[in-house]
């Protein structure tokens, strides 16, 4: 997978590409307008990270005339403006998402992802990891082929957690996809926390083999991993 | 021409004008005199040096006499002028005063006094606010730089790990002040669109409960909600959320273990009471009035480690005044603390 970065920060550019190379992406970096769009008429990309504040041409601005062009790449914003307004107008220029920076480093790649697989193929409704096993239909669960009881809530939480398996998960990715929150600043950290600490108990209390683990600062992230 | 009169005072204009029209008033006056009959055409000529010094003492007397007054009326003006470029914007505390305050001039001086009574206000608070700022990001600041400089030294990778956590907790709740801090900044200007709609009071406080009893829980607290099924009120579901959230994070925060907290809600008159009711330390009348105000800290060093930012409650007094509600306190020390919102009833 192909990515350009439009990001005129170098140093914020140069994190990007570097996380997202890690990440098993190949990227160009374009640090203005011009540089950008130039990219995108010479080469082929699966994806556009772009900054919408640029010097010279701005990130609508390139938007605007990529798609009326017929180019249909996904298009990812970056932006510092979060309101209302700026979005819609964000979306309305051809955005196939939008992110208000400062961003984790973690939404970033799950949205990457759920761009990218948005034209691939149906996920599986069963899941498992290691000796785990997730029946999304049936809302069911089991460990060791011992089933688990989960309130709507953690089952809803793993399902999640499951969905980028050995991905980073923040709380504000939770507040918004579990929780259904779309208020940012709606304060639902410690109910997080809560009932992150309830999932973990219930699946991993007393297993070698731990599979929720909390990324300090960050969020949590499901794989297996032995208990050191 | 006309830039150069329109830089002349006032005074001097209307001086000017007013000698020009007693020129002409009086050339006007021979003239009708003459067509009349009146003054006869040869006597005009004869008493022409008589008739030119009275026309020009006329003209100079109407255009000294205009001056005068003028310059009379206009004084408190001047004075007003030369009080308002004495102000600053660090010198806000001054008012204008003038003779007469019942006047044109004295009601424009009652005018500029109020403006000036709302600016000073507004600086005050600005700098208030940006002094508050400064300390609250300096916290986390402080602390990811000190972190930071001991991981710089420091070659265990555990420990280097956990440093990174720990800068990026702090970097987390910089990002949660900066953005409450927006919404309210935001708020002033009311940019925020609202939706406003009919709703089940019940239907908010049970998605509260729902969120927040497990918390309690872990605190052995219990969350108790008792409110009549067909309630209804207008509101923004978000904001009333919001606020509930906030005042019930509070209270699970500051109650000790085992109290219980209740959420109630119930009709008064014409209002629907939404109330946050806890039994924990209280709060002293001193802080009761100041606890809604952006980084009012009652206990500052508590607070501060429970997580908080010191904005909860003016989030909560902005979103509740947003839907067009109030919010107050009822709080004695050593016996609990009762927030309560009143908002306008709708009757079913």
């Amino acid at each position: 997978m192909h990515l350009l970065i439009v990001e005129d920060d170098q140093k914020t550019a140069r994190a990007l590409a570097s996380g997202l190379e890690r990440g098993g992406f190949s990227t160009a970096t374009a640090h203005t307008g011009e540089e950008g769009f130039f990219l995108l008429n010479a080469q082929t990309f699966d994806l556009v990270v772009l900054d919408w504040m640029l010097p010279g041409r701005s990130g609508i601005e390139i938007l605007k005339t990529l798609r009326s062009r017929g180019n249909k790449t996904p298009v990812l914003l970056l932006t510092a403006r979060d309101a209302v307004d700026d979005r819609v107008l964000g979306l309305e220029s051809g955005a196939d998402d939008y992110l208000v920076k400062p961003f984790a480093f973690a939404e970033l790649v799950a949205r990457i992802r759920t761009l990218l697989r948005r034209s691939g193929p149906n996920e599986p409704l069963k899941k498992a990891l290691a000796d785990l096993v997730v029946d999304l239909e049936s809302r069911r669960v089991w460990r060791a082929n011992q089933p688990i009881e989960l309130t709507p809530r953690e089952f809803d939480l793993l399902a999640f957690l499951f969905r980028q398996p050995g991905q980073v998960v923040t709380r504000q990715m939770l507040a918004k996809e579990v929780w259904r929150e779309a208020n940012r600043i709606t304060p639902l950290d410690n109910v997080i926390d809560v009932h992150v600490a309830h999932l973990r108990r219930k699946l991993d209390e007393g297993r070698a083999v731990k599979l929720i683990h909390t990324i300090r600062g960050v969020g949590f992230v499901l794989r297996e991993e032995a208990n050191p | 021409m006309k830039a150069r009169w329109r830089r002349r005072p006032l005074s001097v204009r209307l001086a000017l004008w007013n000698a020009v029209a007693a020129a002409a008033a009086v050339l006007l006056c021979v003239a009708l005199a003459a067509a009349a009959g009146i003054l006869k055409p040869a006597a005009v000529f004869q008493r022409l040096a008589m008739l030119a010094l009275i026309w020009g003492c006329a003209t100079l007397l109407f255009g000294v006499g205009s001056w005068l007054m003028a310059r009379r009326l206009l004084a408190p003006l001047e004075e007003l002028l030369a009080q308002t470029r004495r102000l600053s914007a660090k010198g806000l505390s001054r008012r204008l005063s003038v003779a007469n305050p019942s006047d044109e001039i004295g009601q424009l001086a009652a005018g500029l006094n109020a403006l000036l009574e709302q600016l000073e206000r507004s600086f005050a608070e600005l700098d208030r606010l940006t002094a508050d700022v400064s300390h609250e990001l300096r916290t986390p600041l402080t602390a990811m730089r000190a972190v930071g400089e001991v991981a710089q030294r420091e070659r265990n990778p555990a420990i280097l790990h956990d440093a990174v956590g720990s800068m990026l907790e702090e970097i987390n709740r910089m990002n949660q002040l900066i953005e409450r801090l927006l919404l309210l900044t935001r708020s002033d200007d009311d940019e925020i669109p609202l939706q406003m709609e009919a709703g089940l009071v019940r239907q908010v406080l049970v998605e509260v409960n729902d969120a927040l009893s497990l918390v309690a829980e872990e605190k052995q607290q219990q969350l108790q909600t008792e409110c009549p099924d067909h309630l209804l009120a207008v509101f923004d579901p978000a904001l009333l959320r919001l606020a509930l959230m906030n005042l019930t994070q509070n209270a699970i925060r500051y109650s000790p273990a085992g109290k219980p907290i209740k959420l109630r809600a119930f009709a008064e008159q014409d209002e629907v009471v939404v109330e946050v009711a806890d039994e924990g330390p209280g709060i002293a009348p001193e802080h009761q009035q100041k606890i809604f105000q952006r980084f009012y800290r009652v206990d500052k060093a508590r607070s501060r480690a429970e997580g908080g930012v010191g904005l909860g409650l003016a989030i909560v007094k902005w979103s509740v005044e947003r839907i067009g509600g109030t919010v107050g306190l009822e709080s004695e020390p050593g016996r609990g603390s009762v927030f309560r919102i009143r908002l306008r009833m709708i009757r079913s």
